[in-house]
């Protein structure tokens, strides 16, 4: 049997999250099953904290749960709202502290790999095209792009960690930003 | 919601919404945003398709297994152990409609009852022309209970996805309903009382399926209602919204 976490469509997740609405614990154990492993992965790549990251984790699961009926009225994918509403909570909590995220150790400020083909995605074939589209932009826009999304950074924290000035880190997002919608299209 | 409806954003709303999509807003411009997007639709779709364009990037996340504590402060936090499911929930409600159909010597006055308000008594929005291409939702709740059924109609194609979680009977059936603001009501579909149904709409009422349209589910003899109206109790209501 094929692994179900790695193979979750979209439409297994519509499913899950319309079941949630629904009042459905069984399917809400589903759904937790099979994407809170991403999802943490998600949050502690924002707070390099794991205790701190499971809060994040937990509360994201309780919203949820109490809005999944709002699923339906919104246009994201289904992993695209997962996702935001535990990035959120991560980002809420990493800008409460008030204070920079500490250093990090090295491994962490290695610039991401490439995802090899094995490599399985949440969001299915879309991450080639985000791929492609990256690497029409000048690399360390790219990088900026990336690792600025992926650590939750804010403008700031992003020219604190890239230690460039937080106008050129504005531009470069932005700028890649516009790149970004013309190459992956309006849906 | 929906206070600010279609309205066409700003070039600075524009930007407001990609970057918060993005996460790089400080924290007064992220709660800003953040509460632009419950209350204007444009600015929620915007955010929302910036959002679809970049989770593919979370795709290089690697996975990590949260401690099983997690899951068990979820379900406390929910109170989802050991409590009364929603479908008992449902069935306590349902029991008390059978109990109420008892003292009502049958079920149509019930039906009569629960439609006439639903016909005459509710101050309900003419149905809007909307443009085809839009999908509109509909959560049918049961008063008492939780949603009894959700509703995507896409309008284009004609299709309406239900997902429905009904006290199961083996004496009875489901029936879905259009409740116009005039005339009859005008059966859908019978539906399954727990699962998935994927219904084909026919022109004619995909016409009148607009903004604030209503839907009803009454309960019917096995086979659907005899008479084409509902002859049994009118169990949840709701109405089509844009999203």
């Amino acid at each position: 049997m094929t692994d179900a976490r790695r193979d979750i469509s979209a439409k297994t997740l519509e499913y899950l999250i319309g079941r949630t609405a629904l009042g459905d614990k069984k399917a809400f154990a589903e759904l937790y099953s099979s994407m809170a492993p991403k999802l943490f992965g998600v949050c502690f790549r924002i707070l390099r904290d794991k205790q701190e990251a499971e809060d994040v984790l937990q509360d994201a699961f309780v919203k949820i749960w109490q809005k999944a009926d709002r699923y339906a009225q919104g246009r994201a994918t289904p992993v695209a709202w997962l996702s935001t509403i535990v990035r959120n909570q991560a980002i809420d909590r990493v800008r409460m502290r008030g204070k920079p995220t500490e250093q990090i150790d090295d491994h962490f400020d290695l610039p991401d790999k490439d995802p090899t083909p094995e490599q399985h995605t949440i969001s299915g074939q879309v991450a080639k095209q985000i791929d492609l589209c990256l690497e029409e932009l000048k690399q360390d826009h790219a990088q900026c792009v990336r690792r600025t999304y992926l650590g939750g950074w804010s403008y700031q924290q992003a020219a604190d960690e890239l230690k460039v000035p937080i106008n050129t880190v504005k531009t470069w997002i932005r700028r890649s930003l516009l790149s970004l919608k013309e190459c992956l299209g309006n849906e | 919601m929906n206070s600010v409806n279609k309205s066409e954003l700003s070039e600075k709303e524009r930007w407001l919404a990609a970057e918060f999509a993005m996460g790089v807003l400080e924290k007064d411009q992220h709660d800003q945003a953040s509460m632009l997007y419950d209350q204007n639709v444009a600015f929620q779709h915007e955010v929302d398709t910036w959002t679809s364009r970049l989770t593919p990037m979370l795709d290089d996340v690697e996975p990590q297994m949260p401690s099983p504590a997690v899951w068990s402060q979820i379900e406390n936090r929910l109170g989802l152990v050991d409590s009364q499911t929603p479908a008992e929930g449902f069935a306590a409600w349902w029991q008390s409609v059978n109990l109420w159909r008892g003292l009502s010597f049958g079920t149509s006055a019930v039906a009569a009852i629960a439609l006439a308000m639903l016909i005459y008594g509710n101050p309900l929005t003419a149905p809007q022309t909307v443009p085809a291409t839009q999908d509109l939702v509909a959560t049918l709740t049961a008063e008492g209970a939780g949603p009894a059924m959700v509703a995507r109609l896409d309008r284009e194609n004609g299709h309406m996805t239900v997902l429905t979680n009904m006290q199961a009977s083996a004496e009875h059936d489901h029936e879905l309903w259009l409740v116009p603001q005039d005339g009859n009501p005008i059966s859908l579909a019978l539906v399954e009382a727990q699962g998935s149904a994927d219904l084909q709409i026919d022109q004619a009422i995909l016409d009148q399926l607009g903004e604030g349209a209503t839907f009803a589910i009454s309960v019917e003899p096995l086979g659907g209602s005899p008479t084409g109206l509902p002859t049994g109790p009118v169990i949840a209501t709701g109405q089509l919204r844009t999203i």
